[in-house]
């Protein structure tokens, strides 16, 4: 037999992983063999499962996780009391003859939860929840609306606060706080681009994003003040508990996210909409959404932990640097390689592992590291919407089951295509990431 | 729910929860009486550790919103919320994990998959469960208990806060988490079983 | 050719890494590439807490943090990393390679692996205190005004000891810290020194910056290497990776009074940093507590109680020496600086 080297092993690997999972066995336990298989090929049995067992108890002691829970238990909660649907009916109402306006609800629900907290996971299934059933119901077209939910969610990894950002900082050697400045201008210009792109297609074709239909729209102008403000009240409580925690500066984002969920609680009992069976329904589902999204989380960690242990995404960056190019030819070339390993990983083994390979080459280059941070952030937010190992469908999955997987891909294809736009506008005018921080800190 | 209902709701509910199986799910009557009184068994015992572990959101709840209050209004922020709120919330996913699998939750990109008859599918989930499943979570049991043990016998603090608790109760759930995977495994492979012999699932 | 791969807890940029890399090619040049360290980055294979077991079971080579990391192991690592206002006897960071080297404390190190359970054998390489008291919004004149902010205080019993005085210590994860002082959900932080702590960038938020501060005046960075491997090595080859070992506990002291320097000057002179003295009563409070702190460990633990035992014999004759001569060093230090100011 061939000597094969783990670099190779791996490459395998992840054409093994595509493959299988595709057998249609659950995700976490298919990403979890293969770890295990691999592995063992790669550096031995006993070696590979006590890496499991330290990369799943290293995933049940992250605190900033415990938010997802919370985060999950305050949609359902809300979605119980029937509360939450109430702003996308009343915008829908606000807006009844305009097309598509559930999309501009989301991205505006995005953007607001993207500068609350910086956890992809609880933003996709929150807004999966609000407004994934209310779309369904007014006849959205599922692929655009799934693709503006997963989307939106992932910008709170751009927005600041963002786990990212803040991993990535000590990473290459900036201050955190320049990042947060930088990712705000193209954060928001994502929504933008996101909203044009939905907008845009609902009004060349208006039955992606249905108005409502006349029957529906309110004869009384003072109705739909009405059901305006009622629809806003529970939403605007709750964003004083949950965001305002954390913008006010009372609560870090899981803090928030606590605030949050106990918010949801007052909110339910002042609404007269309490029952301890209905909270009991809602724990329970609260669990079941956490154990989907967490242990494939643990499982995802513990399958790109093999990886790189392996050296494949090392041997990937070598011959990268082999290479005798510019410095945007460079860049153009590790952004190309963040993307394509965005495929089957997620970006906290990308942020670890190729950064700060690449981050001495980087700096004899010259290349403003804020600037390269923002771009990889950008890129890298296409992690989550790149099949196979596309956290954000699986969220947004677990939450509107009715929702055909192909369908959310097919959705969050056309948002990476956005999402590439938006990385080549930052690329070619970096005043997009520079201008804030220079303006708020000199230098 | 009546059939068809039953029947519209499975046909998008598919990937997630093809089988919402759980201990109240009537077993076929043709099935193997040990066979089902194992399923039952199993399910039940997982359904009431998910009835337990979902309420552990309750204090991590209490914990951030006293935290919160505390260091705000008192200026008197504790050590324990941070280290309870993240022991908590990691228990509670590892110890639901065997629910989840129970009531069919763990996800699958199976847009291939559900094209299948069900006796394919009966198939297909039968080897897996026993040649991917087992292995893996019987290893991962084996590894689990040697390093909560570990952890027992160290009397093993977190090393990295202030508060420092001990940590064996999160790497024991680790290894309880594996357990009861692994014991849904069997109720599955039997569920499989029956699928693939009788063409159909049994819940 | 034996390569050991020594997965980190810092980012690949700190200091720590830089100094790493050059014991590793130390060893290297010793053993004729023979032995060869290949610096992994923190998470490279597993997380940070993980860092220490993955070596002890042979998934990574080698392992580097501060031996405090591992208290939740063994309490009497904190007596090696970070003994918590110099063990509470008047222990600096000089003085504690003193007994390190030269009074018994080597051999205890060696112990305190077996005695947590680690097959792995241990070198001391990176003194770096003494690390700052932290960064403030407001300046602080007594511990009255330091009782008044929430106060994100470090790890384990350092950590503690800040709770025991009446100081509003919050926990809080390391990524959260500078969102949460930008917002204000806590008012003071601490990270390190002046280098470190500038990378991270508390001189944005927060400008009354205090270096006197006693919760890690003393800070050692140490590399462990799975027993198993280290065992395979020839006997010349361990005896290289101790000189190489002894040569960077001094390589690192001096690379640390210049970088520090560098950017301390940066702080105050470009970023408008404010340099305070630390109130008086800080140092009597604290040393008081760490104290209590110390001996309830001495009490539980015998093994903790051995080496304490051990740092005390030492400081009872070398303490009062070291701080006159250090009385010597500041004031000459100080006299300079003075006619720095006046320039
Ligand atoms: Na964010
Ligand atoms: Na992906």
């Amino acid at each position: 037999m061939l000597a094969l080297s783990n670099e190779i092993l791996g490459l395998y690997m992840i054409g093994a992983m595509l493959f299988a999972i595709f057998i249609g066995f659950p995700i976490s336990f298919t990403l979890i063999f293969l770890g295990i298989v691999f592995g063992a090929l790669g550096f031995g049995m006993k070696l590979t499962i006590f890496l499991m067992t330290l990369q799943f108890y290293g995933s049940m002691m992250e605190q900033t996780l415990a938010a997802v829970p919370l985060f999950v238990f305050m949609g359902f909660m809300m979605e119980q009391a029937g509360l939450m649907e109430r702003l996308f009916s009343a915008i829908q109402l606000m807006l009844a003859r305009m097309k598509g306006s559930l999309y501009l609800a989301v991205l505006f629900v995005s953007v607001i939860f993207g500068a609350a907290t910086g956890i992809v996971g609880a933003s996709v299934t929150i807004l999966g929840i609000m407004a994934a059933t209310t779309m369904s119901r007014s006849g959205y077209d599922v692929r655009l609306a799934a693709g503006t939910i997963t989307a939106g969610g992932t910008l709170g990894i751009l927005i600041p606060p963002s786990i990212m950002l803040v991993v990535m900082g000590p990473v290459l050697e900036v201050p955190v706080t320049d990042l947060f400045a930088a990712a705000i201008i193209p954060g928001i210009m994502m929504a933008v681009l996101y909203t044009l792109y939905t907008l845009g297609r609902c009004w060349l074709n208006p039955s992606l994003g249905p108005p409502l239909p006349e029957d529906m729209i309110p004869e009384n102008r003072s109705d739909i003040w009405k059901e305006f403000f009622l629809g806003l009240v529970p939403p605007t409580v709750l964003i004083a508990f949950a965001m305002g925690s954390i913008l006010s500066g009372w609560a870090t984002p899981t803090e928030g996210a606590g605030m949050g969920a106990f918010g949801s609680l007052v909110l339910t009992i002042a609404y007269g909409k309490f029952g301890w069976k209905k909270t009991y329904d809602a724990l329970i589902k609260t669990l079941e959404i956490s154990v989907l999204i967490l242990f494939l989380v643990a499982a995802s960690n513990f399958f790109g932990a093999v990886f790189s242990r392996l050296g494949t995404p090392s041997m990937i960056t070598d011959i990268l640097l082999g290479l005798d190019f510019g410095p945007s030819m460079i860049i153009i070339m590790i952004l190309t390689l963040v993307f394509l390993l965005g495929w089957p990983l997620e970006w906290v083994p990308i942020v670890l592992i190729i950064l700060p390979i690449l981050q001495p080459v980087l700096i004899e280059l010259d290349v403003n590291m804020t600037w390269f941070a923002i771009l990889v952030a950008v890129c890298l937010q296409t992690a989550w919407l790149s099949p196979p190992v596309a956290l954000s469908a699986y969220f947004l999955k677990g939450v509107a089951p009715d929702w055909d997987l192909k369908d959310i891909y097919y959705g969050m294809m056309q948002f990476m295509v956005i999402q590439l736009i938006g990385l080549g506008f930052v690329f070619v005018f970096p005043e997009l990431a520079l201008w804030l921080p220079r303006y708020l800190y000199g230098n | 729910m009546s059939e068809t209902d039953k029947n519209v709701l499975l046909i998008g509910d598919e990937l997630l929860a093809e089988r919402r199986g759980g201990p109240e799910a009537r077993l076929p009557d043709d099935m193997h009486p040990l066979a089902a009184r194992t399923i039952h068994a199993i399910d039940w015992l997982n359904d009431w550790t998910g009835r337990i572990v979902c309420l552990m959101v309750v204090p991590i709840i209490f914990a951030m919103v006293y935290e919160v209050v505390a260091r705000k209004f008192f200026v008197a922020p504790t050590l324990w919320s941070y280290d309870v709120s993240r022991m908590l919330y990691g228990m509670s996913f590892m110890l639901g994990a065997g629910y989840a699998l129970m009531r069919g939750l763990h996800i699958r990109a199976d847009f291939i998959y559900r094209g299948f008859s069900e006796r394919i599918q009966g198939r297909i989930d039968l080897i897996l469960y026993v040649v991917l499943f087992m292995p893996s979570m019987l290893l991962l049991l084996y590894a689990g208990y040697e390093f909560a043990l570990k952890s027992i016998l160290q009397g093993e603090r977190a090393g990295d806060s202030t508060w420092a608790p001990i940590v064996w109760p999160v790497k024991s759930s680790f290894a309880i988490g594996v357990a009861l995977l692994a014991l849904q495994g069997i109720s599955e492979i039997l569920k499989s079983w029956y699928a693939a012999t009788r063409g159909k699932w049994p819940v | 050719k034996t390569v050991i791969r020594v997965q980190s807890v810092i980012p690949t940029g700190a200091d720590e890494i830089v100094m790493l890399k050059d014991f590793g090619e130390d060893v290297k040049a010793l053993t004729d590439g023979e032995v060869v360290i290949e610096v992994l980055p923190a998470g490279a294979v597993v997380g940070v807490q993980e860092t220490l077991d993955a070596v002890d079971s042979g998934l990574l080579e080698g392992g580097f943090a501060w031996t405090h990391y591992w208290s939740g192991k063994h309490p009497a690592a904190m007596l090696f990393g970070s003994p918590v206002a110099g063990a509470g006897i008047g222990i600096d960071n000089i003085a504690f390679m003193s007994w390190y080297l030269n009074a018994g404390g080597k051999e205890l190190y060696d112990e305190l692996w077996t005695e947590m359970g680690m097959n792995v054998k241990g070198f001391m390489l990176q003194p770096a205190g003494p690390e700052a008291l932290g960064w403030f919004k407001e300046p602080i004149e007594t511990m009255a005004d330091f009782r008044k902010y929430r106060f994100r205080t470090p790890p384990g019993i350092p950590g503690q000891t800040y709770k025991d005085i009446g100081v509003a210590s919050v926990a809080m994860g390391g990524g959260d810290i500078l969102p949460a002082l930008e917002k204000g959900t806590i008012d003071a932080a601490e990270w390190c020194c002046p280098k470190p702590d500038s990378v991270f960038g508390f001189q944005k938020v927060l400008k009354h910056y205090y270096l006197q501060g006693l919760h890690q005046v003393v800070v050692n960075a140490d590399l462990y290497i799975n027993g198993d491997v280290y065992r395979s090595l020839t006997p010349l080859q361990q005896k290289a990776l101790e000189v190489a070992a002894n040569a960077s506990l001094m390589k690192s002291m001096a690379y640390r009074i210049n970088e520090n320097g560098i950017a301390l000057d940066k702080l105050v002179n470009e970023d408008g940093v404010i340099l305070h003295d630390t109130p008086d009563d800080y140092f009597t409070e604290y040393m008081a507590a760490a104290a209590k702190a110390l001996e309830q460990n001495a009490a539980e633990n015998p093994f903790f109680k051995k080496v304490w035992d051990s740092q005390k014999a030492f400081a009872k004759t070398a303490v009062p020496y070291w701080a006159q001569a250090q009385r010597t060093n500041a004031n000459l230090g100080e006299a300079y600086a003075d006619t720095l100011k006046k320039q």
